[in-house]
């Protein structure tokens, strides 16, 4: 369901990253001039430590305290029936293990929350920076092209909005021996997808100003890119796999989370974005 | 030569019941396909037929024939240096041979067989067989007994012993064709008898065309069987047999009469060297110079003794457990250890060889040294 | 078909991601479930017991045994029996001293668990008996009468009455030194319903028997197929010994190879974890170990190790391009995954086809084998790479690795030549060449046991020296041939069945190979002849049933039913060769094609031989069966994956040719093809197939990167091709030293494993190469650019 640019719901829990967070959802919604919502959650005191971050935001902007009055997964949920929104920002965990019962609470968010997800690590300002987007053009399936869609449309929205340089970055399958020729092959194999990403980019109209073709698995080209190239913002998809399937296979996107170090923008089914320009 | 592929096709040829030469008999349709009956059913052609039980043995001139189990019959021209088969259509064992000359020869055996061979033993006809031979003493005591009945001075006892063999006679044809005969002996080719168990006697005139029964004519009430028939020197005619039976004919086996005997138990031979010799179960052996005085002769073995053979001045003795002795009435030593435990049923000289047929088949042994031993 | 394979192809591209992503994302739970399993299946597989049965080693299908199986219990005795031999070293038997140890030992014996007691048969038995005719008809008694009392008159008598019994030869030496004990057995205790433990049988035998009694005075010699199974599982022991050498030797060997202690152990270690899972699975599902399916624990862990060295190396080159531990334990996972999924469900599929062979003992064996490969899937597919993501290859390895990809001379380009046309050609018309010779020599293998005694020891083993000595002074044969010859119930003894069993008899006596036989028909003759005083003239078969029916008044036991509606005929053979056998079978089915009717039947088959001669035929089939079956499996899965039949002709042609030279060496050193040695080959087949898929697949690879066949090759061998030569030789090196096995069976297995991983990789390095070169040269540069231009339309 397309979201008009509505609030940008902002988490915050006093703990690592709150600040970046905090900050740079107030310089999002100072650009797409949009009400902030802040939602207090954890075990912190409430607004600890954030009072004079606070007092930066108040301004000529919208910003709302909102209370939780119950878990933190229910009041987002009532928050989306109440008036959803088309933004969450939180700041990322810096470590999310593999070793817990129950996922983290930034897969969760990634799992759960129908509206983009930006977890925070930077404090830099995004402008003069690169915007990647992270696509699978090679994957077939039409939710995985629509996933690319929307990645590569925020992803350009995003660069035109603060002025940086769009890229693309495409991680192909290592090669299989004995399998098809087109599989088989390291060149064969980035050559089809720097085809199909330069189709996908014309289809869409975009012009990134790279691409970046690299031999997978997904998590560590990626952020093995994002990071080489120092990006501002890391634009990516998930399959949001929940439950027991989730627990199993996990996510490429939570993986990518501890191995990056750049902000990272999560879309997921159903996000797209329209063109608001 | 393996078991492989190519020889998966021998077997299937074998299976198809075409003979190869490992396997005996089966090119001569020697099986009938429906019934099975040994009377009717030649013997088998085996590479092994000398190692069967062979039970007599006789000369046909230069030739050796030897007769036992399954009908076999087996003949050697060459002093039993090797031996072929003879063609029988019967698969009886055998009991007893007689050749009068290279060519005539009779053998006898179980379920009253009578074979006549008139080439020296290579091919052989059946003569009488058991169902035969139960019709004709049915038939002849029949008529016997008709002729009887009519006669006014017969003698009620002769009647009624008349009428007990023609009971006996019918019973045993009731029985079925299963009377063994236990050995021949033929003047010529023309007269001869064969006898057998439960008293059989039967004499043929005419070569073996037609028979008679004897038997009920014998001195012999408790039907006996006789083993054992000796022509003497001086033209009588011995029968010896179980319990101690001994008959003598002196009319060429026209009547019959019994001899005082040394002994009750049974007869298996006699034989004629410098004198008679009867002998028999357990190693009991006796001496006659008249066939009615004996005297019994020590043996150091008490094993049965079957058969035995006058060799020049030596008498050759065969029995049970391979016994080979030689001797005459002044003692008898063994030829030689027995080598195996086998039985001997009878011997036959061949040149400077011997050849004696037993349980285990075919021996060829040296003659024993002249004289006494 | 194209859309087939296809389609299969992409289920297997999705599996693969599916199964990378759970095993990379959850590594520690998988690592902990694999250790929970291992433990689990461990415990089993310590539990596991030897399990060796008569009825297992025989074709339950046959029309011979299914007879045989019919009429078991009215053949006690004649199925499976041990005959314990006690010999005086000085001197006969009669003395007061043997005697009274002979009575000792057949008490031993009469005592022991799975004995058919009432069929017992020794000297001291009452049921072996001695007759003789008298004036007054038959007497007879017991060998050893009640009043038996050791002393020189009582001796004497003895020896009078072994003479009268017929026994010389059977129960006593032919020479009187000795004397046998009969022993049947119970394939199952008819109390209690277990299966016989032949372990603890022959335990039992040489603790109760052997050691108590054997002395200056007295040596015992045992023989029979239980015997022969006991020592094989007693050989176990030294069995395992050489397992353990051969796993030393390639711990060493790949250590030196590879210069990586992780390198070593965890493939080596997941090997052992295969083969541990695989007898924990045996065990869960009910099975036990056969002896005679020893080898296969053996053949899981070389599988096993021709898999981890290709993984391992596959990680040392990833390594080597600069990916971390994770990294490059995932990508080999992935480059790895086809050829070895194939190549195991190859052998997997292949070997579960070896259940239409109807013996059990290599159903067994096909189950144990297949569980095995399946295992090392998960054992060496996946949790290797899983452990090597956590441990990595270490600094040596890939230093190593990187030398080799650097340096551009190598002493494998000495190998190229086999890659021109006129290398391959010569290669390939020497391969023809040995081919002919070897189906040249391979008509001489034989079926069955060549030698007498048990092949399965060494001639000069404790078993095969007592089997010697039982041939050397008896005359009864060990080689036991039963026709059963059946009838309506009180038929048996009539006539009409004794006239044709007789005539049976005679006709087979005369067949080669046939040293005597036994039958009801020769009590009536010889009791006839008896009940006339022994008169040699009376031994027929009585046309009056009466006669005959006295005559069978006392029937020893095992010539007859209880309602005389069987009638078995024994044959005492001279061997047990096949040749001998088949002319058996033959003249017997001959003879029955003629005589059967409703009133009577002749059926094969009892007795050792006879089943022996049923077995025979089957594995004479089962041989071609076999290896049509797992031949056809392989290639039909080799073209589902690879899409071209030249591709299958590549890699099925070395491999038939190891086989084909196979059977010659068997023929050549006189292995005969039995029950044991029947799988041998087909499982050399699983061995082979991983080496030509996977240097197939990598020469592919580099075929399609442009490079010409040669440069290919060399490539190939650089890579591929250095691990299939060493695990192909380290695996020799490790299986030869068994020819010094004290178990011969073990030692003949020793020799064609060793050729076997030596052809096999030979003809993978060798022959494939040189095939692709043949079969492509016309057409090589056009499917290159054919497979490129597909992929881009």
């Amino acid at each position: 369901m397309p979201l008009a640019p509505n609030r940008i719901l902002v988490l915050l829990d006093g703990g690592s990253h709150c600040r970046e967070a905090l900050h740079r959802a107030g310089l999002i919604a100072g650009v797409i001039d949009v009400p902030l919502d802040l939602l207090w959650f954890g075990t912190r005191p409430a607004w600890e430590g954030m009072d004079d971050a606070l007092a930066q935001l108040h301004g000529d902007r919208t910003v709302h305290l909102l209370d939780p009055t119950a878990s933190l997964f229910e009041t987002l949920r009532n928050e989306w029936a109440r008036e959803p929104y088309s933004l969450l920002v939180k700041g990322c965990d810096p470590h999310h293990g593999e070793a817990t019962l129950t996922a983290p609470l930034d897969w969760r968010l990634l799992r759960e929350v129908p509206a983009p997800v930006l977890l925070v690590k930077r404090i830099e300002p995004w402008a003069g920076g690169c915007v990647l987007a992270a696509i699978n053009p090679l994957h077939d399936g039409p939710q995985q092209a629509a996933l690319d869609e929307s990645v590569l449309r925020a992803a350009d929205l995003v660069a035109t909005l603060v002025g940086a340089q769009l890229h693309t970055v495409v991680a192909t399958a290592p090669p299989m021996l004995g399998a098809k020729a087109e599989d088989q092959l390291a060149s064969l194999i980035a050559a089809r997808a720097r085809d199909a990403t330069q189709t996908l980019c014309q289809r869409l109209a975009l012009s990134p100003q790279q691409h970046h073709i690299g031999e997978g698995p997904a998590e560590f080209w990626i952020s093995q890119i994002s990071n080489d190239l120092n990006a501002a913002l890391l634009v990516i998809s998930t399959s949001a796999r929940r439950g027991v399937r989730g627990a199993l296979f996990g996510n490429t996107a939570e993986d990518i989370l501890d191995r990056t170090a750049t902000d990272v923008l999560v879309m997921r089914a159903g996000s797209v974005m329209t063109d608001q320009t | 030569m393996g078991f492989n592929v190519q020889g998966r096709f021998r077997r299937l040829f074998m299976l198809l019941g075409i003979s190869t030469l490992s396997l005996p008999g089966l090119a001569a349709d020697s099986f009938a396909t429906e019934g099975f009956d040994r009377l009717q059913v030649p013997t088998l052609v085996s590479q092994r037929a000398t190692q069967s039980l062979l039970l007599d043995i006789d000369t046909a001139g230069e030739r050796l024939v030897a007769v036992g189990e399954q009908g076999v019959v087996l003949l050697s021209d060459d002093q039993g240096e090797r031996w072929r088969q003879g063609a029988v259509p019967v698969s009886v064992l055998l009991t007893a041979v007689h050749f009068v000359d290279a060519q005539q020869g009779w053998a006898v055996g179980h379920d009253g067989t009578v074979l006549h061979s008139a080439d020296g033993g290579a091919s052989w006809s059946l003569q009488l067989d058991g169902n035969e031979l139960n019709t004709l003493r049915v038939k002849q005591l029949e008529a016997e007994l008709e002729a009887l009945r009519l006669d006014a001075e017969a003698a009620p006892m002769v009647l009624e012993a008349l009428e007990y063999a023609l009971e006996d006679a019918r019973f045993t044809q009731e029985e079925g064709p299963h009377m063994p005969l236990l050995d021949v002996w033929f003047a010529d080719s023309q007269h001869g008898f064969v006898l057998g168990a439960y008293g059989q006697l039967l004499r043929t005139l005419d070569g073996g065309r037609s028979w008679q029964t004897l038997g009920h004519q014998l001195p012999n009430p408790d039907r006996f069987h006789l083993n054992s028939l000796l022509a003497t020197r001086s033209g009588d005619l011995y029968i010896a047999g179980e319990a101690g039976l001994l008959l003598r004919s002196r009319d060429a086996g026209r009547t019959w009469a019994a001899l005082e005997s040394p002994y009750d138990g049974s007869f298996f031979a006699m034989a004629e060297l410098d004198g008679l010799y009867l002998m028999g179960l357990r190693g009991n052996l006796f001496h006659s110079p008249d066939g009615e005085h004996w005297q019994a002769l020590e043996l150091d073995s008490s094993a049965t003794l079957n058969n035995a053979l006058a060799v020049g001045k030596t008498l050759l003795l065969l029995g049970q457990g391979g016994l080979l002795q030689a001797g005459n009435r002044a003692g008898f030593a063994p030829l030689q250890q027995p080598r195996s435990r086998q039985s001997l049923s009878a011997a036959a000289v061949a040149g400077a060889r011997l050849i004696v047929v037993g349980e285990g088949g075919i021996q060829r042994k040296d003659m024993p040294q002249e004289g006494a031993q | 078909m194209k859309r087939l394979t296809l389609s299969i192809l992409g289920l297997v591209k999705g599996s693969e991601q599916l199964i990378e992503r759970l095993m990379f994302h959850r590594r520690r739970t998988l690592l902990a479930l694999f250790a929970l399993i291992t433990l689990l299946l461990g415990w089993q597989a310590s539990q596991i017991r030897p399990d060796a049965s008569f009825v297992k080693m025989i074709p339950t299908e046959h029309p011979y045994v299914e007879n045989y199986l019919n009429y078991r219990d009215d053949l006690a005795g004649l199925g499976n029996s041990v005959r314990v031999v006690v010999a005086a070293t000085d001197g006969d038997i009669f003395t007061a001293s043997f005697q009274e140890t002979l009575r000792k030992v057949t008490d031993e014996l009469f005592f022991l668990p799975g004995v058919d007691r009432s069929a017992l048969a020794s000297i001291w038995t009452p049921n072996v008996r001695w007759t003789e005719v008298t004036e007054e008809g038959f007497v007879g008694g017991p060998v050893i009468p009640d009043d038996y009392d050791g002393s020189p008159a009582a001796l004497e008598n003895l020896r009078t009455n072994i003479l009268r019994s017929g026994q010389v030869g059977r129960l006593v030496a032919n020479d009187f030194g000795s004397a046998i004990v009969q022993v049947p057995l119970f394939d199952r205790d008819p109390e209690s319903g277990a299966a016989l433990d032949y372990q603890q049988l022959s335990h039992l035998l040489e603790t109760l028997v052997r050691q108590p009694y054997e002395s200056d005075a007295v040596r015992i010699h045992i023989t029979g197929f239980a015997k022969v199974v006991g020592d094989l599982i007693d050989g176990a022991r030294d069995v395992a010994l050489f397992f353990a050498v051969a796993f030393g030797v390639t711990l060493v060997l790949l250590y030196l190879y590879s210069g990586s202690l992780s390198g070593t152990l965890i493939p080596l270690g997941c090997s052992l974890v295969a083969v541990v899972w695989q007898l924990g699975l045996l065990r869960l599902l009910g099975y036990g170990l056969d002896p005679y399916s020893m080898l296969v624990p053996f053949l899981v862990f070389a599988i096993a190790v021709s898999h981890g060295v290709q993984v391992v190396n596959t990680v040392a080159q990833e390594a080597a391009q600069g990916a971390d531990n994770v990294l490059a334990a995932r990508r080999a996972f992935r480059a790895l995954y086809i050829p070895g999924l194939t190549a195991l469900l190859s052998d997997g599929l292949g070997f579960v086809t070896l259940m239409v062979i109807q013996i059990q003992v290599i159903q067994d064996l096909a189950i144990a084998a297949s569980i095995g490969v399946a295992v090392i899937i998960l054992t060496n597919l996946l949790l290797l790479p899983l452990l090597m993501s956590w441990c990595g290859v270490g600094a040596r390895a890939i230093a190593r690795a990187k030398r080799a990809t650097a340096s551009t001379r190598s002493a494998w380009a000495l190998l190229t030549v086999f890659a021109r046309p006129r290398g391959a050609t010569v290669a390939l018309l020497v391969a023809a060449g040995m081919a002919l010779a070897g189906l040249q020599l391979s008509t001489g293998l034989k079926i069955g046991d060549l030698d007498s005694g048990a092949p399965e020891l060494r001639k000069d083993s404790r078993y095969n020296l007592d089997n010697a000595f039982v041939t050397e002074n008896y005359s009864t044969s060990s080689d036991v041939f039963v026709v059963m010859v059946t009838t309506a119930p009180e038929q048996c003894s009539s006539f009409a069945t004794l006239e044709r069993v007789d005539r049976l008899q005679h006709y087979l006596t005369n067949v080669p190979g046939v040293q005597s036989s036994l039958s009801l028909a020769d009590v009536s003759e010889r009791v006839t002849a008896g009940l006339n005083e022994g008169s040699l003239k009376w031994r027929s078969v009585s046309r009056n049933q009466f006669v005959i029916n006295a005559s069978l008044a006392y029937v020893p036991g095992g010539l007859m039913n209880t309602d005389c509606s069987l009638l078995p005929l024994i044959m005492f053979l001279d061997d047990h060769k096949a040749e001998t056998l088949s002319r058996v079978t033959a003249s017997v089915k001959a003879f029955a094609a003629r005589h059967d009717s409703d009133a009577i039947q002749f059926r094969l088959a009892a007795g050792n031989s006879g089943i022996e001669a049923a077995t025979n035929e089957v594995i004479g089939t089962a041989q071609y069966k076999m290896l049509l079956m797992v031949y056809g499996v392989v290639s039909l899965l080799c073209l589902l994956t690879f899409r071209s039949l030249r591709t299958v002709i590549c890699i099925i042609l070395p491999l038939a040719l190891t086989s084909l030279l196979c059977q010659a060496l068997m023929a050549t050193l006189g292995i005969g093809v039995k029950v044991a040695t029947l799988p041998v080959i087909a499982l050399g087949v699983g061995i082979g197939v991983d080496y030509g898929i996977y240097i197939y697949t990598k020469l592919n690879s580099f075929l399609l990167q442009g490079q010409s066949l040669p440069d290919a090759y060399l490539a190939t061998l650089r890579t591929t091709g250095k691990s299939v030569a060493f695990t192909g030789l380290t695996l020799a090196i490790g299986v030869v030293l068994w020819v010094f096995s004290p178990i011969k069976f073990q030692a003949d297995m020793g020799i064609l494993l060793t050729f076997m991983f030596l052809w096999n990789m030979l003809g993978a390095l060798i022959l494939l190469p040189a095939l692709t070169c043949v079969l492509y040269r016309h057409s090589g540069a056009r499917v290159r650019q054919k497979e490129t231009s597909d992929l881009l339309s």
